[in-house]
């Protein structure tokens, strides 16, 4: 591996493990200095993330500072194998939102319900699969079109529906349903390792 | 194992934190009973996860946020399983709406063979969300829908011309298909159902009904 050139991708995936590992620090020990690192990293992402969704400046910042709070007290609860620190954050920031927006909780599946249908047993390496496939998704990801990533972005991060899109790129509402659907297709066999 | 699932559509949205409160519960019903699709809306966390990294930059005052963190708030203990799980037979995102049993639900006659009561969601009072119960055999009248339906079976099982659905399956039927689902021989069958607008049904008896009851 000696004198082979370092990529912008083998950086962002060398951030990406720092963060996992700093993420586990607060976790494990309430690593202050690791959470400082982890704040500037993440506030200013999840607050743009809000505004992106419609919450004001003032807003943004009191779900932002909310969404790193439940970080700080939560990390104990993060698990690599599971998910990387952006996507697990992301999902906080997700229901942080919606928890404000509609002062309730979002309803989502609970591992301990007694009718729960648990996975098939996860991997034993599966921390270290998690962050290949998502270092994988951002490879993908790089590799759509400025268009495709723009109608995804508006689909699964600004939460825009088919139609709102279609309203807004004035394409038909087909083309945008079939144009995610081939985007989504990519990004998942990248995911799965299909590629 | 689930043989039928929401579209790939519900659950981006679910993951993106994007769907009305009722199509939310039922998603969350059916992820309940399928680790196929709790794959599906990992996946999409991944893509939001990718998103907010790539995200360029909103300008925050770190070292002033950071002067007022609440660093010696205690950690939120993690969540432990009840320790005598009570018996229930709804999916726990549904229970805060209807209970924990079945059993316990009042039903109002709708139809004959068929009984339903009206879910009242919290963030959308006016949302079409309702229980079905249909007895072994009966059906629903024919009919067709101003928007999409989307049900899950929670006791059960039925068919219509689209195939057998039984707990955890979920159904979408589009505005273009008129259908009839049957409960199967055996028992009753109840479904929760998400409706984005209201059905129209075919016989002039059942849009009475509709009228005097389903409201
Ligand atoms: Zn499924």
């Amino acid at each position: 591996m000696t004198g082979k050139p370092i990529t912008a991708d083998e950086d962002a995936a060398a951030v990406r493990a720092r963060l996992t590992v700093l993420l586990r620090a607060v976790g494990e020990r309430r690593d202050r200095v690791a959470f400082t690192e982890i704040f500037t990293h993440f506030a200013p992402r999840v607050r743009g993330y809000l505004g992106r969704l419609g919450a004001t400046p003032i807003e943004a910042e009191e779900i932002a500072q909310d969404v790193m709070v439940t970080v700080w007290r939560r990390a104990e609860l993060f698990d690599p194998a599971q998910a990387s620190a952006s996507t697990w954050i992301f999902t906080i920031a997700r229901n942080r939102r919606i928890d404000a927006i509609r002062r309730q909780r979002r309803p989502d599946f609970d591992p301990n319900d007694p009718i729960f249908v648990p996975d098939p047993e996860p991997a034993p390496d599966a921390a270290l699969q998690t962050a290949t496939r998502e270092n994988r998704l951002h490879a993908a990801l790089k590799d759509l079109s400025d268009d495709q990533r723009a109608l995804l972005q508006q689909a699964f991060f600004a939460g825009k529906s088919h139609s709102e899109i279609a309203a807004a790129t004035k394409l038909p509402l087909g083309t945008v349903k079939s144009r995610l659907r081939l985007a989504f297709v990519r990004l998942r066999k990248a995911l799965e390792g299909d590629v | 194992m689930t043989q039928h699932h929401p579209t790939e559509e519900y659950l981006l949205h679910h993951a993106a934190g994007a769907l009305p409160e009722g199509q939310a519960l039922l998603v969350a019903a059916h992820l309940t009973f399928c680790p196929e699709c709790r794959e599906t809306v990992r996946q999409a966390e991944a893509l939001g996860g990718a998103f907010l990294e790539e995200d360029a930059a909103n300008p925050v005052d770190v070292v002033a946020a950071l002067a007022r963190f609440p660093f010696d708030l205690p950690p939120e203990a993690p969540q432990v399983a009840p320790a005598a799980a009570p018996i229930s037979d709804i999916p726990l995102p549904l229970q805060p709406y209807m209970g924990a049993r079945l059993s316990g639900i009042r039903w109002r006659t709708f139809w004959p063979g068929m009984q339903t009561v009206r879910i009242h969601t919290k963030s959308d009072p006016a949302a079409d969300v309702s229980l079905l119960r249909l007895a072994s055999g009966k059906g629903m009248p024919i009919h067709t829908h101003g928007g999409d339906e989307l049900t899950i079976v929670l006791h059960g099982s039925y068919t219509d011309e689209t195939g057998q659905y039984s707990v955890g399956d979920v159904a979408t039927a589009d505005p273009t298909l008129t259908h009839r689902p049957i409960a199967d021989a055996g028992g009753h069958c109840v479904c929760f159902t998400v409706i984005e607008a209201p059905l129209k049904f075919a016989s002039p008896w059942a849009r009475l009904a509709e009228r005097f009851l389903f409201r």
